[in-house]
């Protein structure tokens, strides 16, 4: 970037006003002046609770007697605990098996939506409808489609002849089914970004290639994906963070059950502090939780910049 | 498409055309099931909800449930409650995050990529964890609700609209999002500007602002659908009635003694219609180039 | 945009990390709060509502709360509602925060939560200078549950006695003519009422209420034959966990063989869909439930009603089930906690408790409502139950022990591990959760 100054050349003696103006106009005063408030706020709601769950991860503390402290014992705990070291594993798996798909399927899905053809408006409104319901409404929904008697999935699976499965207990479904869940929420939001980004696709680019015999989906895979990492990455790394803080559909549809399948990180957090009133092990869980979502985040930079470069 | 010449038949040519339409509508009925069943459950008598064979149609349409809602829950407050708070936290998203994120991305100055990064990095915290420090704040907060100046004595923003809306001011997503935009928004502009007098902040809302609506309305609708379906926070802030937002007054039909079905399906229709409303208005906007380049 | 320089942000990050933390110690949350007690003066009450229906509202709005107010002029009350999923962040939140209502209600595990927490206000002393509010109204098992440490900490106001539940139209089919009163008797009659169609089934022959979410999961069903084995949870003196014993082995040894062994059952199995029990949907002979399955009956499958009936409990060992007992808690932190204390006598008062037992269709905790016209046959029949109820022990952190339990039971029901090695693990678990306080 090379916005430089704008002082014109010859130095001379300015007045007390235009020096004023001078500092209002740096970059470092107009920076102050524009993230105070949003910067001030963000130290309240988010910077000032993680480090005081900082110093909470230290200490016991049950809410009705001040806090302790007890040194490194919480961590301990985390990462011996079979509970909690399958949680990590939990939040792992859980992401790897719904971002990867979830994203493929946007990004299909929002190519498909990008040209232009009779009812394209109305096919987007219909994708986007799972993002605008609210999260109680959709696992309450969920709860009824994977009803094992009565339910729609197993409704549908019964065409094919796949014999009824009991989805939210099932151990080996139940994880399984959340991704669906989660899927089937994230498409819409995501689908809005890759469209907005293919727009962006210079339409030259792939008249040229058509020219050069590509067929669409050569021109897909070698053009338009290529153009769209940087949205790619940005889908990942937003739908990643939301896939690991997904609380709501653990605590509304499987309470990290059967057989600890889908206690994720969050759920753990949230037991540890409401239902065991154990804040120092919540904390030391949330603490842990940043930690990975931190160096997810920092690999997903670093991959994308050097294919890049 | 792989149109090679062979446009002789209009079946083989428009094959592509018609594929894409198959998977898509397969696609979309997958999309929107869910909300058919909302829809057939919400007009449905008590009795034909569950049963031992599933049950698509209800025999006769009991539109009773729609009014039952609305006054059981004393809708049009709940309603009134959620647009007001809702409309804040969307002005105050987008107006906060275009100026942080124009900030991170146009301006230099000291530690920059630090503060950036940190406040990204908090992106990945839930709020579920933080909510003990935000409440004790927001009930502490200064000179409120019969505090004093170090926020003791009174009940802070506990039970005020001010305490509703606070954890919506600002995202650090909406920050995100505007930085991504203006990264890619051309310099030239910006710099001919500043040659013509124009002060930074004056390039800023004169210049950058007013060009990005795409990003301003998709902001809106992501902080739209935040404020508008927050559950957590409104139940733990608010417990005065007259206070109460939509999601809460759905959660009124969930009772211990069993869950109104038909009642609770109707109040979530009507909850969702302003949203799809919302969503038709602004989906204009929403394609032209939102998030358009990727991270530096 | 400039790379980072790792060493300079670690830098920055711990001298922040350092302040904040500083900050954190020094504004601590906790912040006692001294009210005085405005006595005979106009207040304004808060009262949170848990354990309620649409009725049980009605009848608060337009009787209970227009009478209280009455009889106390000048004094209101304001109703927030509530329900079980969030009751624990709400509370959590309200106490921590110091905004609690002056008058809330608490499920089955909660006296001795409360009192550890010291969030419930002791009401020994008011209550022994209330003659007239009638205390020796309520049985002894359930004044216990709320008496802890001697200290009585809160007032039930509902008793959810489950109990075994029937399908007559089944057991006739099978030919029989009356309920089983035994463990022998009952997998008799499971065994023929089931009906399967390969490997799945169409009507289980006794359906566990497995519950596939809330922290009660399988520890719920499995309460009730561990109660009949004459097992139990903890020691007397709640420094041990039991389960590692004879009878609490016997009991999931039963239900392991319903499920692996005669296969009357399936697990995880068939799910109630919404509130429609799988038993009042038909596909299963026998399950246990509380008096609300009778409302179930009526509003989604009226053409189910007079086939699904309630039994007393069966005899394993003992013949007993399980009570869970709810009750009305005084906040610690009421402004004015002898009128709050004035609103909860109101509330469980017998007339008042009446109203309100009648709304919910509950089973009252109080001996002189239990012939209240109210009830139906059934609910009757339900109560009958009664004398063979037991109660949880008073562990200041049963959510926090009943975690690793249901795990464990979950394992051994699917079959993943063995029952007597599963309940040993459990034991261990609850005993170090024990041992850290």
């Amino acid at each position: 970037m090379n916005i430089v100054t704008q002082t014109p050349a010859v130095k001379q003696k300015k007045s007390l006003g235009q020096r004023l103006y001078k500092y209002y106009n740096s970059q470092a005063f107009v920076a102050l002046l524009f993230l105070i408030i949003p910067v001030g706020l963000l130290i309240i709601l988010k910077i000032y609770p993680i480090f005081y769950n900082l110093y909470l991860s230290f200490t016991r503390y049950e809410l009705f007697e001040p806090p302790r402290f007890v040194g490194l014992r919480n961590y301990k705990w985390v990462f011996q605990n079979d509970v909690t070291r399958q949680s990590i594993w939990n939040t792992l798996l859980f992401t790897i098996e719904a971002v990867p798909l979830g994203t493929a399927l946007a990004l299909v899905v929002a190519k498909l939506l990008d040209e232009n053809f009779y009812g394209k408006i109305m096919y987007r409104t219909l994708y986007y409808l799972p993002v605008i319901s609210s999260i109680v409404v959709s696992a309450m929904i969920f709860r009824w489609i994977f009803n094992p008697q009565q339910g729609l999935l197993n409704y549908f699976l019964g065409f094919i002849g796949i014999p009824p499965q009991t989805w939210l207990s099932d151990p080996n479904l139940a994880l399984l089914s959340l991704v669906m869940v989660t899927i089937w929420g994230s498409i819409g939001g995501n689908m809005i970004i890759f469209l907005a980004g293919l727009q962006d696709i210079p339409k030259e680019v792939l008249e040229a290639a058509k020219v050069d015999g590509a067929n669409a989906f050569q021109r897909f895979i070698q053009i338009t994906i290529p153009l769209l990492r940087p949205v790619i990455l940005f889908v990942v790394v937003t739908f990643t963070i939301s896939t690991f803080r997904n609380f709501g559909l653990i605590f509304l549809l499987t309470q990290g059950g059967p057989l600890n399948r889908t206690n994720t990180l969050v759920w753990e957090v949230y037991m540890s502090v409401f239902a065991n009133l154990r804040l120092g092990r919540g904390a030391a869980l949330s603490m842990v939780m940043l930690v990975m979502v931190f160096i997810l985040t920092i690999l997903s930079f670093r991959v994308i910049r050097e294919r890049q470069g | 498409m792989a149109v090679q010449g062979s446009n002789a038949n209009p079946v083989v040519r428009n094959f592509p055309k018609i594929l894409t339409y198959i998977v898509l509508t397969l696609g979309a009925f997958v999309m929107v099931l869910p909300f058919i069943w909302m829809l057939l459950t919400s007009v449905k008598i008590d009795s034909e909800i569950f049963g031992d064979s599933l049950k698509w149609l209800p025999s006769q349409f009991d539109f009773q449930n729609y009014s039952n809602a609305f006054t059981q829950t004393n809708m049009g407050r709940l309603f009134a409650n959620t647009v007001f708070v809702t409309a804040v936290s969307v002005f105050s998203q987008v107006i906060l995050g275009s100026m942080a994120g124009y900030a991170f991305a146009r301006l230099h100055f000291k530690g920059k990529n630090i503060l950036f990064f940190s406040l990204l990095a908090t992106m990945m915290v839930p709020f579920e964890v933080l909510i003990i420090p935000v409440f004790l704040f927001v009930r502490a907060f200064p000179l409120a609700g019969g505090n004093n100046l170090l926020g003791q004595g009174g009940t802070g923003l506990f039970n005020t609209y001010a305490g509703l809306i606070f954890p919506n001011l600002i995202s650090v997503f909406s920050i995100f999002l505007f930085r991504q935009f203006y990264l890619r928004f051309p310099h030239e502009i910006e710099e001919a500007a500043i040659v013509d007098g124009c002060s930074r902040a004056g390039v800023f809302w004169r210049i950058l602002l007013p060009n990005s609506r795409p990003v301003m309305a998709t902001m809106a609708l992501f902080a739209f659908l935040w404020s508008w379906n927050d559950f957590l926070w409104p139940l733990v802030v608010v417990k005065k009635d007259a206070l109460k937002t939509l999601q809460l007054g759905l959660s009124l039909f969930n009772q211990e003694q069993g869950t109104q079905w038909a009642e609770l399906m109707a109040a979530s229709t009507m909850a969702v219609v302003p949203v799809i409303i919302l969503y038709l208005v602004l989906q204009g906007f929403l394609t032209k180039g939102a998030v358009t380049s990727g991270i530096d | 945009m400039k790379k980072i320089n790792r060493r300079q942000f670690l830098k920055r990050t711990a001298v922040g990390a350092l302040g904040f933390t500083t900050v954190g110690v020094i504004r601590s949350p906790f912040q006692t709060q001294f009210y005085s007690l405005a006595q005979g003066e106009a207040v304004d009450l808060t009262l949170m509502m848990v354990d309620y229906s649409d009725p049980v509202k009605t009848a608060l709005e337009e009787v209970i709360i227009p009478m209280f107010v009455e009889e106390n002029p000048g004094s209101t009350v304001t109703v927030n509602y509530s329900d079980w999923a969030r009751y624990n962040e709400e509370m959590t939140t309200a106490f921590a925060a110091g905004v609690t209502p002056d008058v809330f209600q608490g499920g089955a595990v909660w006296s001795p939560q409360m009192a550890r927490r010291g969030w419930a206000y002791p009401l020994t002393d008011l209550i022994a200078a209330d003659a007239d509010w009638n205390w020796d109204d309520f049985p002894p098992g359930i004044q216990s549950d709320v008496t802890v440490n001697g200290e009585i900490v809160g007032v039930p106001y509902r008793q959810d006695l489950r109990t075994l539940w029937y399908r007559k139209d089944m057991l006739e089919a099978a030919g029989f003519s009356a309920p089983p009163t035994n463990w022998d008797e009952f997998l008799e009659v499971a065994k023929a009422t089931t009906v399967k169609n390969g490997d799945q089934f169409e009507v289980e022959g006794y359906h566990l209420s497995h519950v596939s979410d809330g922290w009660q999961r399988d520890w719920q069903p499995y309460l009730i034959w561990l109660e009949q084995a004459g097992g139990q949870f903890l020691s007397d003196d709640l420094t041990k966990c039991m389960l590692d014993q004879e009878p609490a082995l016997n009991a999931l040894q039963f239900l392991h063989d319903l499920i692996h062994v005669h296969k009357v059952t399936s697990y995880p199995g068939l799910e109630p869909q919404g509130d429609l029990q799988v038993i009042v949907a038909g596909d299963a002979a026998m399950q246990f439930g509380n008096a609300d399955f009778e409302r179930i009956i009526n509003l989604y499958a009226p053409d189910q009603a007079g086939l699904v009936l309630p039994t007393l409990p069966l005899t394993g060992a003992i013949q007993a089930t399980h009570a869970w007992v709810n009750k009305f808690f005084v906040s610690s932190q009421s402004k004015n906690p002898e009128r709050a204390w004035d609103l909860l006598r109101f509330l469980t008062r017998a007339d008042v408790l009446e109203i309100y037992s009648a709304a919910n269709n509950n089973t009252p905790p109080r001996q002189s409502l239990l012939e209240a016209p109210y009830m139906s046959e059934l609910h009757r029949q339900v109560l009958a139950a009664a004398p063979y109820a037991q109660t949880f022990p008073q562990h200041p952190n049963l959510i926090g022990l009943f975690r690793p339990v249901t795990e464990e039971l979950e394992k051994a029901l699917t079959g993943t591990k063995d029952p007597e090695k599963a309940l040993q693990d459990a034991t261990k678990q609850v005993n170090l959760i024990l041992e850290d306080g």
